[in-house]
């Protein structure tokens, strides 16, 4: 099984990250070339595992929990290294080397291989740019919520406060953006397939939910002097909105009838 | 409660939304500076608007109840959302010297997408059909179980199902004849009939050995503005991520209408330590 040869990439690509993370955190000013060409490194290993998967399963690996959440630790790197190359961020990542990892490392104890068999309805030229951007999103948004545990539980210093919420504005604005790419591929696709854009599906009604939230979160920001600690609340909220999106709802009594349960 | 949806079917939607449409360009033309018309403009009726509709789909999302979508409650937060969103709009086409296209793409793609969705929904009709191989029938039901008719006929000619190993079906499609027209249908692969009409392939069975497809018939004459409120906010999205976070004011908001220093340092200093 293609799987169990998944902790090789998983230890060199974790490997490669923090060493990556390392030399940027270290780094006092501009950009660290060796910690951007480690942390690429470390993405592109993942993505050869991607590859290696879709290959070997004929199909997207898009469908099961543990192939999404390939994709996010995939993404994580991703988010991380834009970000850093774009603003600089010496912390930015560690941050994604940490969040990454604790998805390979779920993964690896728990792969969930599911058969190589895509049922009629995910077989959409959708499918693939639908949950790709959503799973950019998530990743994103990961780092924001890490960031605003950061604010909620460290010692405050006032540039670095602010420093923190512009980077939360930032990582909050580009996963706002694919989590609406998503969202709106998604009801166009939902169109095709079941004859209507929204249905109030439990995994749709999450989702809304989780952009309401972060769209809330944006109008704060632009209009209002609200409190640190309430903005810091809606960005964690937020993101437990996301993972009630993501994984939650198979949880859920009122979820057991949705038609989305392609990833359980 | 439920919201009698079907009380507003057309022309009484189309009356109801243009004139909801003057409305609010008439306050907005002779009367913004009104109390109404300035907390439709402030920050506080944004918040207001985007909080009710979250705590709304926060209760949909832990009830099992669907219809909760269409609760008198639940219509009346869209709806002032709506009325919102539409304040914030022609504010921001009819104050900015120069079109602020992330702006207007963004709040007039979610005006169009969710208006046309919420005064559309008296017009939207899903009808089923469950048809054998071989047959042919006009006759379909309601999502409510009302029966009715078709003003045309459809034929099953025949229809695949193919199997993966594990049983899932890898293959689901088709052969029908709709109006005399011969369709292969498929998943995710609709028939439209005409510019508000669709029909789509949804389940199959077997009863006493013979074996059938359930048809969806959905008429959604708004549909093409849901679509192109859809693209906008795409485009928006898109347009969200090359450029970042904003800065200063919104567009077409006057300074006042802004509370001073949002969530930075300093604010940091004051509040919640």
């Amino acid at each position: 099984m293609i799987w169990d040869k998944f902790i090789f990439f998983a230890i060199a690509s974790v490997i490669l990250s923090f060493a990556g993370a390392a030399f940027s955190a270290v780094r006092r000013e501009g950009r660290s070339v060796p910690g951007i060409g480690l942390s690429i490194a470390s993405s592109l290993v993942l993505a050869s595992f991607i590859v290696l998967l879709w290959t070997t399963l004929n199909r997207p690996p898009l469908r099961t929990m543990g192939e999404t959440r390939l994709w996010y630790s995939f993404f994580a790197g991703l988010a991380g290294i834009f970000t850093y190359c774009r603003w600089r961020y010496r912390w930015i990542l560690p941050f994604s080397a940490v969040l990454s990892t604790v998805f390979i490392v779920i993964n690896c104890l728990k792969p969930e291989i599911h058969d190589a068999s895509l049922m009629p309805a995910l077989q959409s030229p959708w499918f693939i740019p639908h949950v790709t951007v959503y799973m950019f999103s998530y990743s994103v948004f990961g780092c924001a919520f890490l960031l605003s545990l950061a604010l909620l539980f460290r010692k405050s210093g006032e540039v670095r406060d602010k420093e923190i919420f512009t980077s939360m504005d930032t990582l909050i604005y580009i996963g706002l953006a694919f989590l609406t790419l998503g969202m709106m591929s998604g009801a166009l696709w939902a169109k095709d397939a079941w004859g209507h854009y929204w249905n109030w599906d439990p995994k749709e009604t999450w989702a809304a939910l989780t952009w309401m939230s972060y769209l809330l979160y944006v109008h704060l920001r632009i209009f209002g002097k609200v409190s640190c600690r309430t903005l810091c609340g809606i960005v964690i909220f937020s993101f437990l909105c996301l993972q009630m999106c993501w994984w939650g709802i198979n949880f859920l009594p009122s979820a057991q009838d949705s038609i989305h349960i392609y990833n359980r | 409660m439920n919201f009698q949806v079907s009380f507003f079917e057309f022309p009484l939607n189309v009356i109801l939304a243009v004139l909801w449409c003057l409305t609010v360009l008439i306050l907005w033309k002779g009367f913004r500076r009104t109390a109404l018309v300035r907390f439709f403009l402030s920050p506080l009726a944004t918040w207001l608007s985007i909080g009710l509709c979250a705590s709304g789909t926060l209760v949909l999302g832990l009830s099992s109840d669907r219809n909760l979508a269409s609760s008198w409650w639940f219509v009346t937060e869209v709806f002032f959302l709506l009325t919102v969103l539409l304040f914030v709009t022609v504010r921001g086409v009819y104050r900015d010297g120069k079109i602020r296209w992330r702006f207007l793409l963004n709040h007039a793609g979610l005006l169009l997408a969710v208006g046309s969705s919420f005064w559309g929904a008296p017009d939207t009709q899903t009808l089923r059909m469950r048809l054998f191989a071989g047959e042919s029938s006009s006759a379909c039901f309601s999502l409510e179980g009302k029966g009715t008719r078709l003003p045309y006929e459809i034929t099953l000619r025949d229809f695949r199902v193919d199997y993966f190993e594990t049983g899932i079906p890898s293959v689901f499609e088709a052969d029908v004849e709709i109006d005399g027209n011969d369709v292969l249908l498929r998943v995710n692969h609709p028939f439209s009939r005409t510019f508000s009409e669709d029909i789509y392939l949804t389940s199959y069975g077997i009863e006493g050995g013979r074996e059938y497809c359930i048809l969806q018939i959905v008429r959604q004459p708004w549909k093409w503005l849901t679509a192109a409120g859809i693209i906008m906010m795409m485009i928006a999205a898109l347009l969200m991520f090359l450029r970042g976070p904003r800065t200063g004011c919104p567009s077409g908001v006057s300074k006042m209408d802004v509370p001073p220093g949002p969530c930075t340092a300093e604010s940091l200093k004051t509040d919640g330590k």
